[in-house]
């Protein structure tokens, strides 16, 4: 089995997509990535990602809605999701909270911090973890 | 599965060439000219005995120059009855052909025609690899080719070889390209945010340092270290030394070496890279690094300093593109301390004013100098006290300096006369605050300072003037000032009376608490320590007496 963290990373702008995953791949994650909203929606349900990492505006469906989607999808629900978007382009407040999305940086964002929020989302996000440990320590 | 061959997540390459080897039932053979081979897709095992075969290790031996050739005319060669080959060339292989000569390793393509199942050398095999020739014969049957086809195949299979290594080209070109367009991101980044987050009211101090930091962290060089020179204007940072480093610097050194190369600067004004420390001839230098870049600190058409720093974590030589980071970095900061020192000497040019404003004031009444500042320190100190935020603190200290500037509008025989006032004379003394409400309250960046002006005389209780207002409808500034007025009116010594005691004047305030003072102001005033205050009149005391 492959222990690597997936992350998802859906952008229509394939510069933006090669660095992300670039500097992802180098510090040890997993990436798939998908053209549009669509194309990441149909990459997930194959395989359900650790973290969504996606652009807001892309053809078909945008990266609220990707968001909403995974919202309403019980296996997808729970994946934590950030948002990269041009900048000076004003997301709803509303909408961000509604589609749960934990993070939002503009471009042109620094890769190191995307990154650091991918370590920090992830840390946050993985509640099994103590539990495992008390497992073992029962089975000891 | 969605296919995504633009996207960096596409192929692994060599793989997929294989997968396709397997699916036209071809063989793919890594061979070596001393006549070793071996079967690298997952061809039968009819295909791997012929391989191993003495026959066709001596044939490969033999002929290894006709096979080579068939990498760069595109055909398929017959090695063996019925056994065809074609050369796959590597990147690079197919535009200059006479390099060819040299090879010792080469992938082939295998094909077999029926004449290959007919022949000894395929019974020499199958014995050989001790297989059943007929059963060898039947596993095949379905992968053979006509000699037209394995002509066909292998100008195909050659294409698409080519055509693979031009992919693997490409997709090393395009790591390379996302590594540098995510360096390109991180200093664009940088410059966003150093461009939109430098504020002139910040400690430059601070500033300096996060910056720093910011550019250790995008840059990648071991250390980066930001010097200035001394300059009045710039208090907080004179000669400011800060050095971000993987490792230990010697502060001092630092300093040293910063100060000889801000010399150095002065007669070549730009950026400089050295590729050996030991060329320049500063003394120090080389201790620091090897690899480095100086780029100097203009503020105001000087050389005021200097920022430097280099040797690269990944080993890389410093490039022209660094050079041009860290002088926009440095451009920026310079700009900003440029503009700090300008906000400084407007923010000391509109104090300077006021304070002369309001010592001509104080200077009417030769009972009343020093007054403004005593009572603007005071209301400074309670405002501070109560609680309240630093920008409104300082705001109090304002007030307090022109809480008399009305006095300008009343006559010196009145302010100054010794003795009881008459009530008309009384009643002249009561317009200053009104008086000083109008001189002020045109003037945009101190109309928040009215208030303290127009209700320093109103009482608690409401017996004040000029509006008689009560309690907490006076404004806060207003209540604050008054109390402070209050009181240093009644510790100096005015033309009427004489000074008091602190511990007398603070029982009065006690004693006035909820009538002419705000009861909490009044339990916070007599708490405070005076010390300030003392401090000050001995101040005004001593330029008194050289004046």
């Amino acid at each position: 089995m492959n222990d690597k963290p997936l992350v998802l990373v859906c952008d229509d702008e394939s510069h933006i997509v090669h660095v992300v995953s670039l500097k992802l791949r180098n510090a040890g994650y997993e990436v798939q990535t998908a053209q549009d909203g669509a194309e990441g929606l149909e990459l997930a349900r194959q395989r359900t990602p650790d973290l969504l990492i996606t652009d807001y505006q892309m053809p078909r469906m945008n990266g609220v809605e990707l968001c909403a989607a995974f919202r309403e999808d019980a296996a997808l629900a729970k994946v934590p999701a950030m948002m990269l978007t041009a900048r000076g382009f004003r997301l709803d407040p509303l909408e961000v909270r509604r589609a749960r999305i934990a993070e939002v940086l503009s471009k042109p964002f620094s890769p190191r911090e995307v990154l650091s929020k991918v370590q920090e989302l992830l840390a946050a996000n993985r509640p099994d973890q103590p539990e495992d440990e008390a497992a073992i320590e029962v089975a000891a | 599965m969605l296919s995504t061959l633009t996207h960096p997540d596409s192929i692994v390459l060599g793989r997929t060439l294989m997968e396709r080897l397997d699916a036209l039932g071809v063989a793919l053979v890594r061979t070596r000219r001393s006549g070793q081979a071996r079967v690298l897709n997952r061809a039968g095992r009819a295909e791997s005995a012929i391989v191993q075969s003495g026959p066709f290790r001596d044939a490969l031996r033999r002929q290894w120059d006709r096979v080579l050739k068939t990498a760069r005319d595109e055909s398929a060669f017959e090695l063996m009855p019925g056994v065809w080959v074609r050369a796959l060339p590597e990147g690079g292989l197919v535009s200059s052909g006479n390099q060819l000569a040299g090879v010792d390793r080469l992938n082939l393509v295998m094909m077999l025609s029926a004449a290959a199942l007919a022949s000894e050398q395929f019974v020499v095999a199958c014995d050989h690899a001790r297989l059943d020739v007929a059963a060898a014969q039947r596993q095949v049957a379905d992968r053979l080719v006509t000699p037209e086809e394995a002509a066909r195949l292998a100008l195909t299979l050659g294409w698409m070889s080519g055509d693979d290594h031009v992919m693997v080209r490409r997709q090393r070109e395009l790591q390379g390209l996302s590594s540098e367009l995510a360096d390109t991101y991180e200093e664009l980044s940088l410059l966003y945010r150093m461009s939109t987050s430098l504020r002139v009211n910040q400690s430059a101090s601070d500033v300096i340092r996060d910056a720093c930091d910011e550019l250790h962290q995008v840059v990648g060089f071991s250390w980066v270290a930001f010097c200035l020179g001394h300059n009045d204007r710039l208090e907080d940072v004179d000669r400011a030394t800060v050095v971000v480093s993987t490792r230990e610097h010697d502060r001092t050194k630092v300093r040293e070496v910063a100060d000889a190369l801000t010399e150095h600067l002065r007669e070549q004004p730009g950026p400089v890279i050295l590729d050996d420390t030991a060329e320049m001839g500063v003394l120090g230098l080389e201790e620091l690094g090897k690899n480095l870049l100086v780029i100097p600190l203009v503020i105001e058409g000087e050389v005021l300093g200097v920022m430097f720093g280099g040797d690269r974590l990944d080993g890389e030589m410093l490039s022209s593109i660094d050079a041009k980071l860290c002088e926009s970095f440095a451009g920026s900061l310079t700009i900003y301390l440029e503009n700090h020192m300008l906000y400084g000497d407007a923010q000391s040019m509109f104090l300077g004013a006021l304070h002369a404003l309001t010592a001509a004031i104080d200077a009417k009444d030769s009972y009343t100098h020093g007054h403004s500042e005593r009572v603007a320190l005071l209301a400074r100190m309670l405002a501070e006290d109560t609680g309240l935020d630093h920008a409104t603190c300082e705001r109090v200290y304002l007030a307090g300096l022109v809480h008399d500037v009305g006095k300008i509008g009343v006559p010196e025989a009145v302010l100054c006369k010794p003795g009881r006032l008459t009530d008309e004379e009384f009643g002249l003394i009561k317009l200053h605050p009104q008086i000083g409400a109008t001189i002020i309250k045109d003037i945009r960046q101190m109309q928040d300072l009215v208030p303290g002006v127009l209700y320093h005389h109103e009482r608690y209780d409401g017996r004040g003037y000029p509006h008689g207002l009560v309690g907490e409808d006076i404004p806060i500034f207003g209540r604050l000032i008054g109390l402070a007025d209050a009181f240093d009116a009644m510790s100096s010594h005015r033309t009427y009376r004489k000074a008091l005691d602190l511990e007398d004047v603070l029982e009065e305030i006690r004693r006035c608490a909820g009538a002419q003072f705000d009861p909490r102001l009044a339990e916070a005033f007599v708490a405070m320590d005076f010390t300030p205050f003392h401090q000050l009149i001995a101040r005004h005391e001593r330029l008194k007496k050289t004046a």
